[in-house]
C-alpha cells in the first residue's frame, strides 16, 4: 500500500498503539463537518446579500460590482466548506481504519494472553511457566506432535506473527490516514505540506536538503518534458503534480489526469509516458488550456491494480489535487478530470463521498468504475462554489467514457475485477466517438494509443470541451 | 462652499468631474473618473448621470450599504463559528494522524479566519460609507466638490 516514507513513525508498542483511542477522530470529524456546512450557509447569505436590496437603492455599475465581489466571496466560501467536508470525510475514513485495527491488535493480544502467553511490548510472545509445564506434563501422559514443550513455542511464534502483523496494520492505518489529511490543506497546488519542500517538521526531515535530490531529478525530468513540476507530495516519493501547458492562472480549460498503473514521479519512463499524454491532450485543445498530471499512488503494473486495495488512497489524493487547483484558477475556468485505465477506478472513486471538484470526468480505457458505483448518479461532480454539480444526462452528461473496442481492458469489467463497466447504457454516462482504430480483435495494443493517435486525442479533448461548456 | 448648489445629502447638484472612490469598498470595484450629474431628489439616496446618458449611472443609499454591511457582519460571526470548527485530535499519542491533524488545524484555522476577517472588513467599509454618504459635506460631497474646481 503506501510506502510513507516522510511520515514519522509513531512509538510502535503493544501498549502505545492498543491504548490508542481513535473516538477523537469521528469526534473531530464531526466538528468539521459541522463548519463545512457553516460555510455553506455563510456562502448562501453573502450571495443574497444584495438581492433583497431595490434597485432604487442600489443600481448600475455599483450593484453590479457588489454582487460579483460578494459572488466571488460566496463560491470562495463554498470552495472552502466543500474542502472542510474532505477533511472530515478523511478524518472519519482514518478513524474507522485505526479502529478496526486497533481492535484487531487488541484481539490477538486478548487471545495470546488468555491462552498462557505474555505479549511484550513489541510483539513478541513467550510462554507462561505454567503453560510450559502444563504442556510437558500433558506431553508426558499423552505423548503427541501438538504437545510439549516445542509446541509452546510454536505458538508462541504464531501469536508473535499475528501480533506484529496487526501492530503493522495499525501503523499502516495511521501512516495512510497522515497522508491524506496532508492534501486537505487550505492552500493551493505547491503550497504546505504537499509542496515541493513539504512541511519539513511534518515530514520528519532534518531539512529540506533530505528530499532535495528526488525532487530536483523529477523537476528536471519534468522540465525536459515541457512541463512544471508543482509539487511532489507529502512522502517525495512516487506521487506529485506535473504542468503543461497554459499557466493555471491563465487556463480556461484545467485538464487533470489521472494516470494508470506504473505512474510513478521517481521513474524517468514514467515522467516521461506522461508528459506524451499531457501534450497529446494539448493538441487537440482550442482554449487555453492546462494539463496537470496528477501521479498517485498507482500499482506498479496491471497485476497489482486487481482489486480494491489501491483505490482510496489514491482517490483521496485526486480529490485534494483537484480542490488546490480550484484555487489557483481563475474564476470562469472549467476543470475536467480525465482517468486513464487504473487511473479511470481512480478517478471514478475520488466522485465518492465529499466529492471531486470538476465540471466533467472521463473514463478513458476504463476497466470498470470501482466499488460502490453502479451508475453516474452515484458520482458527485462539485462546482466552482463548492455545491454539487447536475451530473446530466444523454448528450449532456458531464461523465463520459472514452473506449476503443479493441481495447481489451476495456472488456475487463465483464470479470468484475474493478465494479461496473461505465460504458453499459445503465451507468449513464456518454460515449465519446472515437475514430475506428482499424483493429477488430481485441489486444493490448490500443490501450496504450488513446494518448498517441491525433484523432482519438482530438476527439477527447473536444469531448471534454463540450462538457465543460468552453 | 457659496455658489454652489447642494442637494439635500450634501453633494452638490450639477454637473460636476470627480473621483468616486471605493463604492463600494470591494476589491474589484472600479475606480470612477466621470463626468457626473448628481441630483440629490431625496435625503437618503444619490443618482450619478453620466453627461448625454438618459439612464442615471447608479442610485445609491445609505440604506443599501447598511443592509449589505450588516448582512456581511452576521456572515463574518458565522464564518468565525466556523473556524473554531477546526479541530484537532487526541488520543494518540505519537501518532502521524495526530500531527497532521494538527498542522491540518492550525492551517484551516488561520485560513477560515482570514475569510472572516475579509469579509469583516468589507461590512466595516460599506458602513462607515454609508455613514459618510449621508453626512452633510461627506467624502463623497466633498470629492465631487473638488473635482470640479
Amino acid at each position: 500500500m503506501n510506502t510513507v516514507t516522510g511520515v514519522p513513525s509513531p512509538d510502535r508498542s503493544v501498549a502505545v498503539l492498543s491504548a490508542w483511542n481513535t473516538s477523537s477522530l469521528g469526534d473531530a470529524a464531526a466538528e468539521w463537518r459541522l463548519g463545512s456546512d457553516g460555510l455553506y450557509g455563510a456562502a448562501d447569505r453573502t450571495r443574497t446579500a444584495v438581492t433583497g436590496i431595490s434597485h432604487g437603492d442600489l443600481s448600475g455599475s455599483i450593484r453590479d460590482a457588489v454582487d460579483r465581489s460578494l459572488n466571488r466571496t460566496a463560491d470562495s466560501l463554498g470552495r472552502d466548506g466543500n474542502r472542510m467536508s474532505i477533511a472530515a470525510s478523511y478524518l472519519e475514513d482514518g478513524g474507522e481504519r485505526i479502529s478496526s485495527a486497533i481492535r484487531e491488535l487488541r484481539l490477538r493480544v486478548s487471545l495470546a494472553e488468555s491462552t498462557g502467553f505474555t505479549v511484550h511490548d513489541d510483539g513478541t510472545c513467550v510462554p507462561s511457566v505454567d503453560l510450559v509445564l502444563g504442556q510437558v506434563v500433558v506431553s508426558a501422559f499423552a505423548p503427541a506432535p501438538g504437545h510439549g514443550f516445542r509446541a509452546a513455542l510454536g505458538l508462541a511464534m504464531l501469536h508473535s506473527r499475528r501480533i506484529t502483523g496487526a501492530m503493522d496494520q495499525v501503523i499502516e492505518a495511521d501512516a495512510d490516514t497522515a497522508v491524506a489529511l496532508s492534501g486537505a490543506h487550505p492552500g493551493p497546488l505547491g503550497d504546505g505540506p504537499t509542496s515541493l519542500t513539504g512541511d519539513a517538521r511534518a515530514n520528519g526531515v532534518d531539512s529540506v536538503n533530505d528530499t532535495s535530490d528526488a525532487i530536483f531529478e523529477a523537476g528536471w525530468l519534468a522540465e525536459r518534458s515541457g512541463g512544471r513540476l508543482l509539487e511532489s507530495g507529502p512522502d517525495h516519493g512516487t506521487s506529485g503534480v506535473i504542468a503543461y501547458g497554459a499557466a493555471l492562472t491563465d487556463a480556461d480549460h484545467v485538464i487533470i489526469l489521472v494516470p494508470g498503473t506504473g505512474s510513478d514521479l521517481s521513474d524517468p519512463d514514467s515522467v516521461v509516458d506522461q508528459s506524451t499524454k499531457a501534450h497529446g491532450l494539448l493538441a487537440g485543445a482550442t482554449v487555453p488550456t492546462a494539463v496537470l498530471v496528477a501521479m498517485h499512488d498507482a500499482p506498479g503494473h496491471v497485476t497489482s491494480a486487481a482489486g480494491d486495495r489501491y483505490h482510496p488512497a489514491a482517490a483521496d489524493q485526486i480529490r485534494t489535487v483537484a480542490a488546490r487547483a480550484a484555487e489557483s484558477t481563475s474564476p470562469g475556468a472549467r476543470i475536467s478530470v480525465a482517468g486513464f485505465s487504473h487511473g479511470a477506478v481512480v478517478a471514478a472513486q475520488a466522485t465518492q463521498g465529499p466529492g471531486l471538484r470538476a465540471d466533467s470526468v472521463m473514463l478513458i480505457g476504463s476497466p470498470g468504475a470501482g466499488p460502490g458505483l453502479r451508475s453516474t448518479d452515484g458520482m458527485k461532480l462539485v462546482d466552482q462554489a463548492g455545491k454539487r454539480h447536475d451530473n446530466g444526462a444523454g448528450g449532456d452528461s458531464r461523465v463520459l467514457v472514452a473506449n476503443d473496442p479493441a481495447d481489451i481492458v476495456t472488456h475487463t469489467p465483464k470479470l468484475r475485477l474493478h465494479g461496473a463497466d461505465p460504458a453499459d447504457d445503465a451507468f449513464g454516462a456518454l460515449p465519446v466517438e472515437l475514430p475506428d482504430s482499424g483493429r477488430t480483435i481485441p489486444g493490448t495494443g490500443p490501450h496504450s494509443s488513446y494518448f498517441t493517435d491525433r484523432r482519438a486525442m482530438r476527439s477527447i479533448t473536444k469531448a471534454l470541451e463540450t462538457a465543460v461548456g468552453n | 462652499m457659496r455658489g454652489v448648489r447642494r442637494s439635500s445629502t450634501g453633494v452638490p447638484a450639477g454637473r460636476h468631474r470627480g473621483v468616486l472612490r471605493g463604492y463600494p469598498p470591494f476589491a474589484d470595484f472600479p475606480q470612477f473618473r466621470i463626468g457626473a450629474g448628481v441630483s440629490g431628489t431625496r435625503r437618503d439616496r444619490v443618482t450619478v448621470r453620466i453627461s448625454g446618458m438618459t439612464e442615471p449611472l447608479l442610485h445609491l443609499s445609505p440604506e443599501s450599504l447598511s443592509t449589505v454591511s450588516g448582512s456581511l457582519a452576521t456572515v463574518s460571526e458565522l464564518v468565525g463559528d466556523c473556524a473554531r470548527r477546526t479541530v484537532g485530535v487526541d488520543g494518540l499519542p505519537g501518532s502521524a494522524t495526530r500531527l497532521r491533524a494538527t498542522d491540518l488545524s492550525a492551517a484551516w484555522t488561520d485560513h477560515v479566519r482570514g475569510r472572516a476577517d475579509l469579509v469583516q472588513r468589507y461590512s466595516h467599509l460599506a458602513a462607515s460609507q454609508a455613514t459618510s454618504l449621508a453626512a452633510e459635506d461627506s467624502d463623497l460631497g466633498a470629492v465631487f466638490r473638488g473635482g470640479g474646481r
